[in-house]
């Protein structure tokens, strides 16, 4: 059994933010329709960022444009569950698709507007892209380090919490009306993500001294919580927090003689002495294998940890026992190993339903689902109204 | 009813961050919180943070290594809607508190464990240490560029925050399971499986697959990365698609861009070495003013871009404010605390905060006598044995 067999979700998003929070609900066993413009979410010229956040959906395309095309909407609407939306501020007012205007037609509707800036205050009708929020917010900053140049996150921060707690709010939102009845608007945004996580850093009061951690090249936070790198050119994390550590982690280096040595004698001489010990550590550890180093501080109680590239982790043990990788055939990308479904439940399981769907994939059988006859959709298709999916290209790898 | 979760109660077992934070996202619903805190106090106790992640809860100290303590946190449990725990793997059961042990008692019981790397696999005892997750996920070799790059550490403690989120969703969605099925059920998120979630659009491998290449730490494309204006100040310029570009393009008359070689691929993917020349063409014509100065031209021309600028300056953005996003509340140490406020609304729903985190022990003796009936004499023997 899966959560929320049954449940039907209308995703109208584009790009991340959005169709990662109806992916949450895929995952959980809702059944999602995509629904797309003619010309396809423009996240598909990114065919594997798309794949990801996109599998287990079903592919709708609609001309919103067209008033024809508003009615498959509104029907689709009128019979789902949950509706997400990710579109500027302002838009769904003008489609006549906003809360307001569909809550009579579907009263126990859950609609999410997972958006850009919010839905209230002076930029709430620019456009959201995620790093705007990451310089904005000082994630940038709180990486390259005060008075330093700014550093980029590769991980799309807030494009990836936000919609992990709109899906929080969607899931409260089916709570709610099993508990109460009726449906009800649920928002969240990039700007509120963005603060969420800094929930320990986006913080003040009078004497507060703000950390400043961060820095161009930053390897860690001290001697003693930093990546060294080894003889064979890997880096290696090591964690020696408590003495007990430090002392463990100086035996196993055959540094022994720092135990004893005044510069590294308490917590706070080695944090006034940190490069010294840092230069020392380094010059032990570049001496070995990392697998040398790591199996040596295994053995001695050591917290330490190479560092990987996603690569490597596609055939490791760990990642393949805690079913971590979800590996599917697409039918033109072949073979595609991604992310699986995240939380795990004793007694329910998780389900990605199918690959990411072609554009258009299937347009036509969610439209019979919507009671329109077969002359009905072929007109549609005849009218540019709805749009379904052109046989697959001869060369599959040339499509992305 | 007054919000999502009003009328449920929540044991609050975390530590740190990850389970204390997710709590936290539960109590501000509507749950009724209580953060339960072994005789020492939860190891992040002076650390800032700890007010944020432990507010709108009420404390409960117990002491689990004695079996008075143990006996009253099974009875809590025996009451509670939902266990929260972020212990190391097999803690819990040895404190009495393993699922197995529990769900005997309260069959309804939602129990979450959030670990550092999952409850089974070859990493599993690993301590759940937020670089050691960065490691071993890939996460900061892939910031720092891979290759022949050292590694980024990341300051953000970022598998511990994306965790918290999806252990609030989790819990909502076996909540919302026990509606149907009347039981209640274990639940398990990783540090690992968080971040991991959150590089869904990098970790992914197939036969003809496009990567953004590397192109610095300063963004993925000339078109989409941060630029200095000539006061030094930096800037992010987004100009995510085609549309943007070409008016981008329009405005500092450079038209040709457009079907200029050198740009092919854009948005995102103008390879190097093409994407060098192009972004320092770019950065010369934004040497020409001020950041600010910039900002306001681009803005008008509805291209999008923001300021880098450091997390105090964000406290307080009007946009932060109109969303509700900073408050303050008082703590009696340190006065007005400004922190977050509730990252999710739901409309008929709102959110509440309930004020600053608990002392340690604070509400003991009013949760044993409250929730659990005790009376004085039975909750003055606990306070004598240090149990409580």
């Amino acid at each position: 059994m899966h959560a929320l067999d049954g449940l039907k979700v209308a995703d109208f998003t584009t790009m991340i933010n959005g169709p990662y929070a109806a992916l949450m609900l895929s995952d959980m066993g809702a059944e999602v329709v995509k629904v797309e413009p003619p010309d396809g979410d423009p996240w598909r010229v990114m065919a594997g960022g798309f794949m990801a956040y996109n599998r287990g959906k079903r592919s709708l395309v609609v001309d919103l444009k067209k008033e024809a095309g508003r009615e498959i909407a509104r029907r689709l609407i009128s019979r789902a569950d949950v509706l997400i939306e990710n579109a500027r501020w302002g838009v769904w007012h003008k489609l006549g698709l906003d809360y307001e205007s569909i809550r009579e037609a579907n009263p126990n509707l859950v609609y999410l507007s997972s958006l850009g800036h919010g839905s209230r205050g002076p930029y709430r009708s620019l456009p959201g892209y995620d790093p705007l929020f990451q310089a904005r917010s000082g994630q940038m900053v709180g990486q390259g380090g005060r008075g330093k140049p700014p550093v980029f996150h590769r991980i799309a921060l807030n494009d990836l919490g936000c919609p992990m707690l709109g899906a929080f709010g969607v899931a409260l939102g089916l709570l709610a009306r099993e508990r109460t009845g009726g449906g009800q608007r649920v928002e969240t945004s990039l700007t509120n993500a963005s603060v969420a996580l800094q929930a320990g850093e986006f913080l003040d009061y009078e004497g507060f001294i703000r950390p400043d951690l961060g820095g161009p090249d930053v390897l860690g936070l001290n001697a003693l919580s930093r990546y060294y790198q080894t003889a064979d050119d890997r880096w290696i994390f090591v964690m020696a927090p408590k003495e007990k550590h430090f002392i463990n982690l100086c035996q196993t280096l055959g540094l022994q003689s720092l135990t004893a040595d005044a510069r590294f004698a308490t917590p706070e001489a080695r944090a006034t002495n940190d490069a010294d010990l840092a230069d020392l550590l380094a010059g032990a550890i570049r001496g070995r294998t990392a697998d040398e180093s790591l199996a040596a501080l295994a053995r001695a109680d050591v917290p330490a940890a190479l560092g990987r590239t996603h690569d490597e982790l596609f055939d490791d043990a760990h990642i393949r026992v805690n079913r971590l990788l979800d590996e599917r055939d697409h039918p033109e990308h072949g073979r595609v190993r991604l992310i699986g479904v995240g939380p795990a439940f004793s007694d329910m399981t998780g389900v990605i339903r199918r690959p990411a769907p072609m554009l258009g994939q299937h347009t036509e059988e969610v439209l019979a689902e919507l009671a329109y006859s077969s002359k009905e959709i072929a007109r549609l298709l005849t009218d540019r109204v709805a749009f379904k999916a052109e046989p697959p290209a001869g060369n599959a790898s040339e499509v992305s | 009813m007054e919000q999502a979760l009003s009328g449920f109660t929540v044991l609050d077992f975390g530590r740190y961050i990850p389970g204390p934070y997710a709590a936290m996202l539960l109590a501000e619903q509507g749950a009724e919180v209580i953060k339960i805190e072994p005789p020492g106090g939860d190891p992040a106790r002076g650390h800032p943070a700890f007010r944020v992640f432990n507010r709108s809860k009420r404390g409960l100290v117990l002491d689990l290594k004695k079996q008075a303590g143990r006996e009253a946190a099974q009875a809590l449990a025996a009451k509670a809607d939902v266990l929260v725990q972020n212990f190391r793997p097999g803690a819990a059961e040895r404190l009495g508190l393993g699922y197995e042990a529990l769900r005997g008692l309260n069959p309804r019981l939602v129990y979450l464990a959030i670990t550092g790397f999952g409850p089974a696999g070859p990493y599993r005892d690993i301590a759940g240490w937020e670089p050691l997750v960065g490691a071993v996920s890939g996460v900061h070799v892939e910031q720092g560029g891979r290759g022949s790059l050292p590694p980024a550490y990341i300051v953000l403690p970022l598998s511990s925050y994306y965790a918290a989120f999806m252990a609030a969703y989790a819990v909502t969605i076996a909540l919302y399971a026990r509606e149907k099925t009347g039981r209640g059920q274990r639940v398990d998120i990783s540090l690992l499986g968080a971040i991991l979630a959150a590089s869904s659009g990098l970790m992914l491998n197939f036969e003809g697959q496009i990567r953004i290449p590397f192109t610095g730490s300063q963004g993925v494309s000339p078109i989409y990365r941060l630029y200095q204006g000539s006061d030094g100040q930096w800037f992010f310029l987004a100009l995510g698609n085609l549309t943007f570009f070409a008016k981008f393009a329009l405005l500092i008359e450079r038209v040709d861009w457009l079907d200029d070689p050198l740009f092919e691929g854009a948005p995102f993917l103008i390879l190097p070495p093409r994407n060098e020349q192009a972004t320092a063409m770019i950065q010369e014509i934004f040497l020409t003013r001020t950041r600010d100065e910039w900002l306001k031209i681009l803005r008008e021309a509805d291209i999008p871009c923001a300021p880098a600028q450091p997390v105090e300056t964000y406290m307080d953005d009007p946009q932060v404010e109109a969303n509700e996003m900073v408050l303050s509340i008082e703590e009696p140490d340190l006065g007005r605390v400004r922190q977050m406020g509730v990252p999710v609304r739901l409309d008929m729903m709102p959110g509440r905060v309930l004020g600053r985190a608990p002392r340690l022990g604070e509400h003991s003796r009013d949760i044993l006598s409250g929730l659990l009936g005790w009376g004085d004499d039975r909750i003055e023997t606990l306070r004598k044995e240090g149990v409580i």
